[in-house]
């Protein structure tokens, strides 16, 4: 034990070297692919003249242009959310099953950035024959939620349904007369950019959808803690992109 | 060596005290009705024990069944969802027979707590046995009430039962 031979701490040593040389590059490389949160749908490259020079601009995939009517009995469209970070979701009033735990944590998140000027919240029912303006109203003030920063919205059912897949779910919502409650959807919470654009980090989530099928998706799972403390985390992260433009 | 001395007074069981003896020989004093009392005491006492393990198998399914079944509205904590659901309240608890129909078939009725009035149906939980119900019944009023014993699952069937021919 007291002869310890010089070779194994000179090779202790290196290990130490490596292990600090990893650390300091691992995280500097972690910060640096961090900055940006990336930006999902599909893109076109468009041919665009600058200067007499052509140049390639991408266009992203956005949010297209809507009109529903919300809690108050207002018309709510596009110009609702122009220039604001918001959250989406799909849900129904008298689902029996994920969407009390969703509304659970989209209140977590509401509470989070309460009167935050450049958030906003757009909840969609599925079931807009039921969920009038009047009770999508109650429901909303049971929750605790009055104001203008979180939107409850209901309309023509085939333009709620339509605009789901710009917002990439994972699951269409629809009736289905299996289920609890008539009608089906998936927990994603979407975070849209002022740009309209869906952002959300990478890691993936696994969806099983009513055949059992397995779909990975890479928003925000809103029947999770995990889920939403991400959406948290990184609704923070797009509003400092923000303010270093 | 030592020997106990046993004695029955009057029905009841009773150590008289530990004597010690310097012999080699252990005289234990126990008449043969003496042994079947104890034999009665320890039946007694492991039939004590195998409920206790079967009010913790209750509670452990219990805790299951809740978080599919409850917990989305009624909360992981039983806390509810603000104005929307209530939370789970012990002076509902008290009544452990209401609890099973409320399960299995829904609660139409308003709720009042902490001054608080909650409207909302709660809807029924057609596809759950008996036995489970009796398991939820059980870990909530354990845990959220005022109980420590397990809800019979004879009680919930025979609850069920009286429910559906009154409802004829």
């Amino acid at each position: 034990m007291k002869n310890y031979p010089r070779k194994a701490t000179l090779s202790n040593l290196y290990y130490v070297f490596c292990f600090v040389a990893l650390a300091v590059f691992g995280t500097s490389c972690g910060t640096e692919s961090d900055a940006r949160l990336p930006i999902w749908g599909n893109r076109d490259a468009v041919a665009k003249m600058v200067n007499g020079k052509e140049t390639i601009d991408t266009v992203y995939h956005t949010i297209p242009p809507f009109k529903f009517v919300n809690q108050y009995g207002d018309t709510i469209t596009e110009a609702a959310v122009k220039g604001k970070i918001y959250v989406a979701d799909f849900f129904f009033t008298s689902c029996p099953t994920i969407c009390p735990v969703m509304k659970r944590q989209m209140l977590r998140v509401y509470q989070k950035f309460k009167d935050a000027p450049d958030v906003v919240f757009l909840s969609h029912s599925i079931d807009p024959d039921h969920d009038t303006p009047a009770v999508l109203k109650k429901y909303a003030t049971e929750l605790g939620v009055t104001g203008q920063q979180w939107q409850f919205l209901t309309g023509n059912r085939k333009a709620i349904y339509g605009i789901s897949s710009s917002y990439l779910v994972a699951q269409t919502p629809g009736e289905d007369s299996t289920v609890a409650g008539g009608f089906v959807h998936d927990g994603t919470f979407i975070l849209i950019d002022k740009e309209g654009r869906v952002r959300a980090t990478n890691e993936p989530y696994v969806v099983v959808d009513k055949d059992g099928n397995k779909n990975l998706l890479s928003r925000y799972d809103g029947t999770t803690d995990t889920g939403v403390n991400q959406l948290i985390k990184d609704i923070e992260k797009l509003r400092k992109e923000y303010e270093e433009k | 060596m030592k020997s106990l001395e046993w004695k029955v007074q009057s029905g009841k069981f009773k150590v008289q005290g530990l004597k010690f003896k310097t012999q080699n020989s252990t005289t234990l004093q126990l008449k043969t009705q003496n042994f079947f009392l104890l034999l009665l005491l320890f039946t007694l006492a492991s039939c004590q024990d195998q409920q206790t393990v079967k009010r913790d198998q209750y509670l452990a399914e219990g805790f299951g069944l809740y978080q599919t079944h409850c917990a989305n509205c009624h909360g992981k904590e039983g806390k509810g969802l603000a104005g929307l659901y209530p939370k789970i309240d012990p002076n509902y608890l008290k009544n452990r027979s209401d609890l099973a129909i409320w399960i299995k078939f829904g609660q139409q009725k308003p709720v009042t707590i902490d001054g608080k009035t909650y409207a909302r149906p709660m809807p029924g939980n057609a596809e759950l046995k008996e036995l489970e119900i009796a398991e939820i019944i059980t870990y909530v009023t354990y845990t959220w009430g005022a109980e420590t014993a397990l809800y019979p699952t004879d009680s919930v069937a025979l609850i069920l039962e009286k429910y559906r021919l009154a409802q004829k």
